[in-house]
C-alpha cells in the first residue's frame, strides 16, 4: 500500500512521467509448468509480461478485472496478492511458483490484461464487459459490469470456462493422470490457470462476447466453432508474439528456420498438459510413428465433414496458422539472403546470436500483426450467424480499409490458406480480393442515403464523446442511451417510404408487407421488431495518417421457427459501418431474416446437428463450459 | 395381472419356422431384452437371453417387465441355456429384479456370460468395480448437496445416476442384480475376454467371437467420436477420472479428505468460516447484491460430468459379441451398448479358428463385418454408439452384406422425457443405418410405423423384398427376426 501512495503523490518528483510508471512488469511462465518439467526449455520457461500500469487493490482488483481466489471444493480462501507492494513491484512480480496461490493470482491477471490490451489497441476503443440484463418490476434493466471476475481455482476438473451469466472466468485444477506413460507428471497437480494459452483462450471468449454477444447462439455449425477457433487463434498468436518463446526453438533448429515443424511443434505444446485444445494440434499436424512431427496436408473436404465445434474451429486456426507461416517466411527472406551471402545455405555451427534475435523478432512481429488483423476484423462481421466464409471476408475488408496496398501479400496468403482448407463463402464466383471485399453501401438510393446521413449525423457527438477520458461507466450509460435513441430514430420512419431501399441493402425487415413473415413479431407501433444491440465507435488512423471516425451498429432480429414440435430462434440482422466524416454507409454486412435460403439452412442445422444437441440449441446457462466438456469427455 | 392382455395381431401366427435362429426383441420401452432361439440339429431349441431391462423413469415398470418375463417363460419352457448380462445399467438389467418371480422360480439359467470387468478374480476388474462404487457415492453426495441450492442440476445428475439404479447395497442396484445372478446355484458362469472365440456347447454350427470390452482401461474411457485415435486416447486419459472431485466428496463418516488432494499447503488455506469477516472477501465475494457471481456450486456441478463419464465408461464395459453360423458364414452382431472406445479396439483382435478339416486360420473383425446380417443397434443408436467414418477402425461402413437388417431398441418419447431426445437416438445415425440396410431398419418404439416390404427402399429387388417379408415380424410386444 505504501508503495502506491508514494508512486502517486511523490511531491519531490516534478517530471510528470515519473509519477506513475507506464508499465507494470510481471514475471510468468512461457509454457505450461507441467510441460516445462519435461520440455528441453525448462531453463528458459520464464517471460516478463508488460501490462499497462494501473493502480491495483489486493486481488489483484483493477479497472477491468478482479481476481477472487475462492476454492469451494477445498472450502478454502487464499489471501489476495497485493501487486503494488514495494517488494513485489521491485521484483517484477512474485517468483513463478506453482505452489504459491498468490503467484497464480498474479499470473491470471497478467495474461488476462495482456489479452485485453491486444483487443483495445486492435479495436481502437475501450472494452465494456457485456452488460448484465436483469428483469426488474419496471421492465428490463441493463446494468454496467465494471470488472470481469476471475476465479483461478473454481473447481476440480480438467476444464476452464467463461461464464456469460456471471461475467466471470472459472479455472479448474486436477491431479495429473496416474498413468506414468502419459504426458503429465504422474500424481502432480495441474492448474489450468497457469497456462498462458488457457487464460488467453478464456479471456478471449469473454472479449468476443463483448463485441458480438449473439455468437453464443448456435445457429449454424460455424458459430460455436468460430468462438472456439477464434479463442485459440488469439491465444496462439499472442503466445508467439513473445520473441523469447520462439528464440530457443529458432536457435535449436538452425538451418531449418522456416520449416513448418519448428512452429508447428511449438503449437503442439499448446494446452497439452490440460488435455484441452487437442483439436488445434490435430488440424495442424501430428507426430508420425517415430515421434517426428509431420504437418497435416490441408483437406478441403474436411470443412464439409467436420461438425464438432472444436474440430471445426481447428480448421480456422489451421488456416490462419498457414497464413502466419507464409507471412513469416516472406518477412525473413531478405534476412536469410543476407545471412547466407545469397546462397541460402547457412554456414555450419551455431547461428550468430544477432541472427537468432532478428529472426525471433520477425516471427513475433508477424504473430502480433496477424493477431491485430484477426481482432480488428470483428467489427466487419455480421452480428449473428457467422460462417468462416464471412470471417474471411471481414478479414480482407478490414485490412483493405487500413492498408489499401497489399505490399507484402498478406491478404493473398490468407485467402490462399482459407481456400486450401475449404473455408470460403459458397456464394461467390471467385475468391479474389475484390470479390471477397464486402460490397460497399453505395447501392443505396437517395432516400436510403438520406436516412443514413440523418443517422450518422446524430451519431457524430457520440464519436466525439466516446474518446473523452471519462469513467467507463459514464461512457457505457451514454452508449446505452444512444442505442435507444437510434431505435427511436428508425422506428417512426418504418413503412413511410422514407427509408428508400435501406431495407433491401441491409436485409433488415422493418415494414410489414401484404404477406406477413411468420414468426417475426410486430411492435405496437406497427413495424417489425428489431434490436439495436450494439453501438461501437471506432477511431483509427487511415492509410494517409488521417483520423477516421467510424461507427459500427449491430442491429438484430429474431424469428420463431417451429421444428418437430419445438420452437427455435432464427436470428437475422445487419452490421452497419457508418463513416461519420462523409455521413455515408460504408458497408452493410447482412443476414436477412426473411431469406428463404437461410431459413432452409437453419432447419437443416436443427435436424442434423450433433454437437448442438448437447451445446447450442438446448439452452444452457453455461454454454462455454458445455462446449469445453464436450471436447474433453 | 390387472391389465387385460391385448389381442395379438393376426400376423403372429404366420411367423415361419426359423432355419437357424429366431431373434425376439421386446418392445417394452427404453431398454434391451433379446431372446435368441437357435435351432439345434435335432430341431429342438437353444435359448439365449441377452439382457432384460428398462430405464428407471419408466412408469410402473414392474408389470411391464413381468409381461416380458412371462413371454420368455412361455417361449423357452422355463430353460435358458445362456443368459448374457452385457453391462451394469438398469436398462439392461432391471427386469431380472422387477420380474424376480419369473426369473427366480420359473426359469432355469444354465450358463451366465459376463464381461471380464465383472470377474471378481480379475484385479483390474475388481479395481474398476471398487472405483465405480466410490465414484457413484461421490456423485450421489454431490447430487444430494445440490438438491436444495440447484435442483435442476441435481435432477440432471440423477437422470444419469438412474442408469445405475439405487445406491450400492440396495437390492435393485445394478450391482446387486449382477451379484444375485452370479449366486445362482444351477448356473455356470463364464467371464469373457476380448479375443475369446469358441463354439457354443450344444450348438456346433455357431461360433462366438468376443469383441469387447477392451482390456485397456484408457480405451474403456474413450467415448466420443474423434478423427484421430491418438488424440482421443490422450483426452480420455486426462479427463475422465476427476479424482480431485471424488477426493473432495465421497469420504464416509466425516473423515478428512487426504491432504494431498488439496492444491496448496495448509498454511495458505483460510477456512470459509472465518472469511465472511475478511475485508477483501466481504467486499469482493460476499457482498449483498453480488450473489449472482458466486461459484459455490460449480464444483459440485462438475459431478454431472463425472456421472456422464461413468455412464459412458460403463457402456464401454459391455460384453460385445458376434455369432457366426459356421456353415453359411452369416454373422449376428450384439455389441451391447459399446461405444467408440470399445469399437476402435476390435480391429486389433485376431481369433485363431480351426476349420472343419482341422486347418487353422486367423479371423479379424474385418472378415466378420461384411457378413453381418443382423445388427442390434448399439446404445439405442446414440451418436457415439456405432463406429462410423473412422479410417482406422472397422465399423458400420464395413457392414456390407446385402441382407443386412438392423433392430434398435429405442423409445423416443422416453428419451424426450429425459432430455436426451436429440442424441438417443441420433437422427443422422438412423439415416445412415437406413441407407446401409436399404430401409430394413426396425426401431422398437411406436413413434413410426415399422418398415414393411412395400415401404422398403426402391432399390431393393423383389427377391429381397420377399426375403424381408419372411424375416421380420413386428407385433405390439416384440420384433421377431427369423433366419
Amino acid at each position: 500500500m505504501a508503495a502506491r501512495t508514494n508512486a502517486n503523490n511523490n511531491g519531490s518528483c516534478d517530471v510528470p512521467a515519473c509519477s506513475t510508471p507506464q508499465w507494470r512488469k510481471l514475471r510468468g511462465y512461457a509454457f505450461d509448468p507441467v510441460l516445462s518439467q519435461q520440455f528441453e526449455t525448462a531453463g528458459i520457461n520464464e517471460i516478463v509480461f508488460k501490462v499497462p500500469w494501473e493502480e491495483l487493490e489486493p486481488g489483484p482488483v483493477g479497472e477491468y478485472v478482479e481476481v477472487v481466489d475462492y476454492d469451494p471444493a477445498s472450502s478454502a480462501f487464499y489471501d489476495p496478492v497485493d501487486l503494488d507492494e514495494a517488494s513485489i513491484v521491485g521484483g517484477d512480480g512474485l517468483d513463478p511458483e506453482e505452489s504459491n496461490p498468490q503467484f497464480h493470482q498474479q499470473f491470471v491477471y497478467a495474461v488476462a490484461m495482456t489479452t485485453l490490451r491486444n483487443f483495445e489497441s486492435a479495436l481502437g476503443r475501450k472494452v465494456f464487459w457485456t452488460r448484465r440484463d436483469e428483469k426488474k418490476p419496471a421492465g428490463k434493466w441493463e446494468t454496467f459490469v465494471p470488472r470481469l471476475r476471475i476465479y483461478p481455482h473454481a473447481f476440480r476438473a480438467a476444464n476452464a470456462f467463461y461464464s456469460p451469466d456471471r461475467k466471470a472466468l472459472l479455472f479448474g485444477y486436477f491431479p495429473a493422470s496416474t498413468n506414468p506413460a502419459g504426458v503429465q507428471l504422474p500424481g502432480g497437480m495441474v492448474f489450468t490457470c497457469l497456462s498462458h494459452d488457457i487464460i488467453a483462450h478464456e479471456t478471449t471468449h469473454s472479449l468476443l462476447d463483448t463485441v458480438l454477444p449473439r455468437y453464443l447462439d448456435s445457429t449454424n455449425p460455424d458459430v460455436l466453432a468460430f468462438h472456439e477457433g477464434f479463442a485459440d487463434i488469439v491465444a496462439l498468436f499472442q503466445h508467439f508474439s513473445f520473441p523469447e518463446v520462439l528464440h530457443h526453438q529458432i536457435a535449436k533448429t538452425r538451418g531449418d528456420l522456416a520449416s513448418q515443424s519448428l512452429l508447428g511443434e511449438l503449437a503442439q505444446q499448446f494446452g497439452q498438459a490440460s488435455g484441452l485444445y487437442g483439436g488445434l494440434r490435430e488440424a495442424i499436424g501430428r507426430p508420425d510413428e517415430k515421434g517426428k512431427w509431420m504437418p497435416l496436408e490441408p483437406d478441403p473436404a474436411a470443412y464439409e465433414q467436420t461438425s464438432e465445434p472444436h474440430e471445426r474451429g481447428a480448421l480456422l486456426v489451421a488456416a490462419l496458422f498457414d497464413a502466419y507461416i507464409a507471412m513469416y517466411r516472406a518477412r525473413v527472406a531478405d534476412l536469410m539472403r543476407i545471412a547466407t551471402g545469397g546462397s541460402g545455405v547457412l554456414p555450419a555451427g551455431a547461428l550468430p546470436a544477432d541472427l537468432i534475435n532478428r529472426l525471433a523478432k520477425e516471427a513475433a512481429r508477424s504473430a502480433q500483426h496477424l493477431l491485430t488483423m484477426c481482432i480488428r476484423a470483428l467489427d466487419y462481421c455480421p452480428p449473428v450467424d457467422i460462417t468462416f466464409g464471412d470471417y474471411l471476408r471481414a478479414l480482407i475488408t478490414a485490412d483493405v480499409d487500413l492498408v489499401p496496398e497489399d505490399e507484402h501479400h498478406y491478404r493473398v496468403a490468407i485467402i490462399e490458406a482459407f481456400r486450401r482448407r475449404g473455408l470460403y463463402p459458397r456464394d461467390l464466383r471467385t475468391l479474389s480480393e475484390q470479390s471477397l471485399h464486402w460490397p460497399s453501401g453505395e447501392q443505396l438510393d437517395d432516400d436510403g442515403r438520406k436516412a443514413i446521413s440523418l443517422l450518422a449525423d446524430r451519431l457524430r457527438p457520440l464519436a466525439e464523446r466516446s474518446h473523452y477520458h471519462e469513467p467507463r461507466e459514464t461512457t457505457f450509460e451514454f452508449l446505452r442511451e444512444f442505442r435507444a435513441e437510434i431505435h427511436d430514430l428508425i422506428r417512426p420512419r418504418i413503412g413511410k417510404k422514407v427509408l428508400g431501399n435501406l431495407e433491401e441493402i441491409t436485409g433488415l425487415l422493418l415494414s410489414p408487407r401484404k404477406k406477413k413473415l411468420d414468426g417475426l413479431e410486430i411492435s405496437k407501433t406497427g413495424g417489425y421488431q428489431f434490436e439495436v444491440h450494439s453501438v461501437r465507435p471506432v477511431r483509427r488512423h487511415g492509410p494517409g495518417g488521417e483520423e477516421v471516425d467510424n461507427i459500427v451498429l449491430g442491429i438484430t432480429q429474431r424469428r420463431s421457427v417451429e421444428r418437430n414440435g419445438t420452437w427455435y430462434n432464427m436470428l437475422g440482422g445487419c452490421t452497419l459501418l457508418l463513416d461519420l466524416d462523409t455521413l455515408s454507409l460504408r458497408y452493410a454486412i447482412r443476414k436477412p431474416i426473411a431469406d428463404p435460403k437461410r431459413l432452409e439452412a437453419f432447419q437443416r442445422y436443427i435436424d442434423g446437428d450433433t454437437s448442438s444437441a448437447a451445446v447450442g440449441l438446448t439452452k444452457s446457462s453455461e454454454p462455454i463450459a458445455r462446449l469445453h466438456l464436450n471436447a474433453v469427455l | 395381472m390387472p391389465k387385460k392382455k391385448k389381442k395379438q395381431n393376426g400376423n403372429v401366427a404366420v411367423v415361419p419356422k426359423p432355419a437357424k435362429v429366431r431373434i425376439r426383441t421386446y418392445r417394452h420401452g427404453l431398454g434391451d431384452c433379446h431372446l435368441l432361439s437357435f435351432v439345434k440339429a435335432d430341431e429342438s431349441r437353444f435359448h439365449m437371453l441377452i439382457d432384460c431391462g428398462v430405464v428407471n423413469r419408466t412408469p410402473d415398470p414392474g408389470p411391464l417387465m413381468k409381461r416380458v418375463a412371462e413371454d420368455i417363460v412361455r417361449e423357452t419352457g422355463g430353460v435358458l441355456d445362456v443368459v448374457v448380462a452385457t453391462h451394469q445399467h438398469t436398462d439392461h438389467l432391471s427386469g431380472f429384479r422387477q420380474a424376480a418371480d419369473e426369473f427366480n422360480n420359473k426359469l432355469k439359467m444354465k450358463r451366465l456370460w459376463l464381461a471380464w470387468t465383472e470377474d471378481p478374480s480379475n484385479p483390474l476388474g475388481k479395481k474398476i468395480q471398487r472405483q465405480l462404487v466410490k465414484k457413484l457415492a461421490a456423485i450421489r453426495e454431490a447430487a444430494q448437496k445440490l438438491r436444495r441450492v440447484a435442483p435442476a442440476d441435481a435432477a440432471e445428475i440423477n437422470t444419469v445416476l438412474d442408469f445405475f439404479g439405487p445406491a450400492a447395497g440396495d437390492a435393485s442396484s445394478t450391482q446387486a442384480i449382477l451379484d444375485s445372478l452370479q449366486k445362482r446355484n444351477e448356473t455356470e458362469i463364464a467371464y469373457h475376454d476380448p479375443g475369446d472365440g469358441f463354439v457354443v456347447p450344444g450348438l456346433p454350427n455357431v461360433r462366438v467371437y468376443v469383441l469387447g470390452p477392451p482390456t485397456d482401461p484408457i480405451q474403456l474411457k474413450m467415448v466420443n467420436p474423434r478423427k484421430s485415435k491418438r488424440d482421443a486416447y490422450e483426452m480420455a486419459e486426462i479427463a475422465s477420472d476427476m479424482l480431485g472431485l471424488v477426493d473432495a466428496l465421497g469420504h464416509e463418516g466425516g473423515e478428512e479428505p487426504p491432504e494431498l488432494s488439496y492444491p496448496f499447503e495448509a498454511w495458505y488455506r483460510r477456512p470459509a468460516s472465518t472469511m465472511k469477516r475478511n475485508k477483501f472477501y466481504k467486499e469482493h465475494y460476499f457482498r449483498k447484491g453480488e450473489g449472482w457471481r458466486k461459484i459455490d456450486n460449480d464444483w459440485l456441478q462438475a459431478a454431472e460430468t463425472l456421472a456422464l463419464a461413468l455412464n459412458n465408461f460403463t457402456n464401454n464395459t459391455s460384453l460385445a459379441l458376434a455369432f457366426e453360423f459356421i456353415d453359411s458364414g452369416e454373422v449376428l452382431l450384439f455389441p451391447g451398448d459399446a461405444q467408440i472406445g470399445s469399437w476402435l479396439t476390435w480391429s486389433d483382435l485376431t481369433w485363431k479358428v480351426a476349420d472343419g478339416n482341422g486347418e487353422k486360420r486367423n479371423v479379424k473383425v474385418a472378415d466378420l463385418f461384411p457378413r453381418v446380417v443382423f445388427y442390434k443397434g448399439s446404445h439405442h443408436a446414440s451418436y457415439n454408439g456405432t463406429l462410423t467414418g473412422y479410417t482406422d477402425g472397422v465399423g458400420l461402413e464395413e457392414m456390407t452384406h446385402r441382407d443386412l437388417v438392423c433392430v434398435v431398441p429405442v423409445d423416443r418419447a422416453m428419451s424426450k422425457k429425459m432430455g436426451w431426445d436429440r442424441t438417443l437416438p441420433w437422427a443422422p445415425l438412423l439415416q445412415h443405418l437406413k441407407e446401409k440396410t436399404r430401409g430394413r431398419l426396425v426401431l422398437t418404439d411406436r413413434a413410426e410405423i415399422p418398415p414393411t416390404p412395400e415401404t422398403l427402399d426402391v432399390k431393393l429387388s423383389n427377391t429381397e423384398r420377399e426375403r424381408f417379408a419372411k424375416q421380420v415380424f413386428v407385433t405390439d410386444d416384440h420384433v421377431d427376426y427369423v433366419l
